[in-house]
């Protein structure tokens, strides 16, 4: 009965026309998409940013978000007028940059993003950001202050790789080298001297047997790129790619010595076999472990542990040339961005001391750029003695290398780094191997 | 007269009382399915036409995308890291069909064996239960257990005296290891399937067979096998589509080492998408997933004709 009087009601759609719009629907990601990969990069944008409220997107997960929040807080004390809106993206350096990248071309660009080292390149050379010499010329005196408190390396760096062209980029903010964290009283029973300067491979053998002797591994070999590889390669004086990030190394003499040291200690039980999923401080504190090598985050880790009066830092055991790998983040506005002045304004601020003093006192994973902070109780009160390392060591680092197609380059330098360490391949053959899937990739 | 030209009237009223009928049906049933057809064409069909577009551009997201043509398609098939993942992807696909049948047929027909109603639920949730657990959980807790140092099954097989292999180091050894994994993570969801296939069997038809003198294995081949058909291809086709979309377990174990000896063909894609910033070749390979899964899976239908029981 229903049926038959509602049979008489027209629907407004013929069925050809409903199809029409269901096409058009599943039509609609292809469009958008379309629109953003024909367009020049942040054509899309055009009066679709969000002017007024300034984007800052950082690499960082829950935990860090409330840290930021506190210094969001304190900027907005400052600057009330400006309204500041921080997304934390989680996961590795190349999800983030990706993250970035699909938000771009999405049409929503962020106006601030904190890109660590691994992706400067990349993203100064693509065209998405905007040249700071002009903000950097009108405020001379607060930026020039701001680069006579940080290392000289971390400009002349940041100039170096960051910029395709003659333009600046990106501001430096803090970093990351790698320095060991040791146990003392696990050494003082086995034995063995911690030269305040980091053991000699030289040394590394005998301290490892007695480490041994004790039950316990002397430190960790594993195959993560910056965390891993590098410091083994820069502290004998080399690196996966030369400083110009155009040619491998991986096959230097420097380079498979380096790796057939790091197979040595795995081979004579000095330490765990790699590709375990051990944590380093854990086994540190149960005594089974005399050393792990990290950035500040180790600060933090042997604080999780209690270890932080039972440990000293020293350099990476090094082959008569002490090194270190590092990162560091860097600030930037991005090209599509309608609030640029304010943007340039939030990015002083990150290089007040308040600012870098917030990296330092939070308990934060980096070492805050500002020399006079990262010297300063705010950034050693709590922390292991020996930790100025992480500072002294900047001296002598080496940027991780991070040419466009870098992680897929760190990618095949860490396969090949398990292959040795793990005693499948012999240094030599195998490093040849890296060195020519790496070639066609620069 | 009268009555000759009414009959015509009144059918012809009735005939477009019927359409109008079948067609208000009609509309009724696309308003039911169009929020699925919808969300298929938003987040499937949409993509789809998308990815396929994108395989004909070079495209990096932050720049301006070019058109190549089939450019993308021919590096492909000049990419040996492709073809090695090609390799991985089809021994996993074909060890997880192959184990996860077997297994859980033979599970399936223990299981239905068992008189006892809490053993038997006991034990039909603990098979299942690891289906329930994250891939994320479970390669952590693998990694875990495998692990060359401190892992406990490396610990107990070095107590048997048994040299365990470096599961995750040596390239002989990884992609068995991953097969292993997946088969204890996903064996549960075939068991289930074969139980319920099992269960469907006529009982008349077992009893007839065993009146008439078979034994055990001639029962289970001429009769449970033939009875089952339909639940074993449809358990054939899903696993095999979902083992050629491996990726959880090869990113969060091993990240397709060591020496690409477990990368897939998904796990190459997302390399090459997220992490090489190549859109257009990431597209491609996923076009070359999507061709490879059609085509097997249309073999499969029509190999089915010659084995699957219609009842």
């Amino acid at each position: 009965m229903n049926r038959q009087n509602s049979s008489a009601t027209q629907w407004p759609f013929s069925r050809r026309r409903m199809l029409q719009l269901l096409g058009g629907a599943a039509a609609l990601p292809l469009t958008g998409g379309l629109t953003a990969c024909g367009g020049a990069p942040g054509a899309a944008t055009k009066g679709s940013a969000d002017a007024g409220a300034v984007e800052f997107v950082y690499l960082g997960d829950v935990n860090h978000r409330k840290q930021f929040e506190q210094l969001f807080a304190q900027f907005n004390e400052q600057h009330p007028e400006i309204e500041l809106r921080a997304t934390a993206k989680s996961g590795s350096w190349a999800e983030f940059a990706y993250a970035v990248a699909t938000q771009i071309a999405g049409g929503r660009p962020p106006d601030i993003v904190q890109i660590a080292t691994e992706g400067q390149r990349l993203f100064s050379s693509k065209g998405v950001l905007e040249p700071l010499d002009e903000f950097i010329e009108n405020d001379r005196s607060y930026v020039d202050e701001y680069y006579d408190d940080i290392h000289e390396n971390l400009r002349l760096w940041t100039q170096r790789y960051g910029s395709p062209d003659e333009n600046t980029y990106y501001i430096p903010g803090g970093y990351n080298p790698i320095v060991q964290f040791c146990n003392t009283e696990l050494l003082e029973k086995a034995g063995v001297d911690l030269p305040e300067e980091g053991w000699s491979w030289d040394d590394l053998m005998s301290a490892g047997k007695k480490v041994k002797a004790q039950g316990a591994y002397l430190m960790t070999v594993q195959h993560n790129y910056w965390h891993d590889v590098l410091p083994w390669l820069t502290n004998n004086g080399t690196s996966s790619l030369d400083e110009s990030w155009t040619t491998s190394l991986m096959n230097s003499p420097e380079a498979i010595e380096a790796g057939e040291m790091a197979r040595a200690l795995v081979a004579e039980g000095y330490a765990p076999e790699p590709g375990g999923s051990y944590d380093p401080p854990t086994l540190m504190q149960r005594g089974e472990l005399a050393a792990f090598h990290d950035g500040a985050f180790g600060i933090v880790n042997v604080d999780r542990v209690g270890m932080t009066d039972k440990t000293k830092v020293v350099f990476f055991p090094n082959n008569g040339v002490h090194g270190s790998p590092v990162g560091w983040d860097a600030w930037d506005i991005t090209r599509e961005s309608p609030n640029k002045q304010d943007a340039w304004t939030f990015i002083k601020f990150l290089m007040s001391v308040e600012g870098s003093s917030f990296f330092a006192e939070t308990g934060g994973t980096i070492v805050p750029a500002r020399r006079s902070v990262a010297t300063s109780d705010a950034f050693l009160g709590n922390a292991p003695e020996g930790s100025i390392k992480l500072v002294e060591v900047l001296d002598v680092a080496t940027p991780v290398p991070s040419p466009d197609r870098g992680p897929e380059i760190q990618h095949i330098v860490e396969e090949g780094w398990l292959q040795v360490i793990s005693g499948y391949a012999d240094a030599r053959t195998q490093f040849n191997k890296t060195h020519d899937k790496i070639g066609p990739l620069l | 007269m009268t009555a000759t030209t009414l009959v015509p009237a009144s059918r012809a009223s009735g005939t477009e009382s019927q359409h109008r009928g079948r067609r208000r049906q009609e509309w009724l049933g696309y308003l039911f399915i169009s929020p699925a057809v919808v969300l298929f064409a938003v987040f499937i069909g949409g993509p789809f036409v998308f990815a396929i577009a994108l395989s004909l551009f070079s495209w990096d997201l932050l720049t301006p995308a070019e058109f190549v043509g089939l450019d993308n398609f021919v590096t492909l098939f000049q990419d040996p890291v492709l073809f090695q993942a090609f390799g991985n992807t089809f021994i996993f696909a074909f060890a997880s069909v192959v184990t996860h049948i077997v297994g859980g047929l033979l599970l399936a027909l223990g299981v239905n064996r068992i008189a006892s109603r809490v053993v038997s639920y006991f034990v039909r949730t603990a098979v299942f239960f690891p289906f329930i657990i994250s891939w994320a959980a479970v390669s952590l807790l693998w990694q875990y257990l495998l692990d060359p140092t401190f892992g406990l099954v490396n610990h107990y097989l070095d107590r048997l005296g048994i040299q365990p292999p470096d599961w995750f180091l040596d390239p002989s050894w990884a992609l068995p290891a991953i097969i292993g994994i997946d088969f204890w993570h996903t064996l549960g969801f075939t068991f289930i399937i074969m139980l319920a296939g099992l269960q469907t069997v006529p009982e008349h038809l077992t009893e007839a067979a065993k009146t008439d003198g078979a034994n055990r294995w001639q029962i289970f081949w001429n009769v449970t096998v033939p009875m089952m058909s339909p639940t074993l291809f449809f358990a054939t086709v899903v696993t095999f589509i979902g083992a050629f979309q491996i990726f959880d377990p090869v990113q969060i174990i091993t990240n397709g080492g060591p020496d690409d000896a477990t990368t897939t063909l998904v796990m190459y894609m997302y390399e090459q998408g997220f992490q090489a910033f190549q859109i257009g070749y990431a597209s491609a390979v996923a076009i070359i997933v999507f061709v490879v899964i059609m085509l097997v899976t249309l073999l499969q239908f029509w190999t089915s004709r010659k084995w699957v029981h219609q009842q």
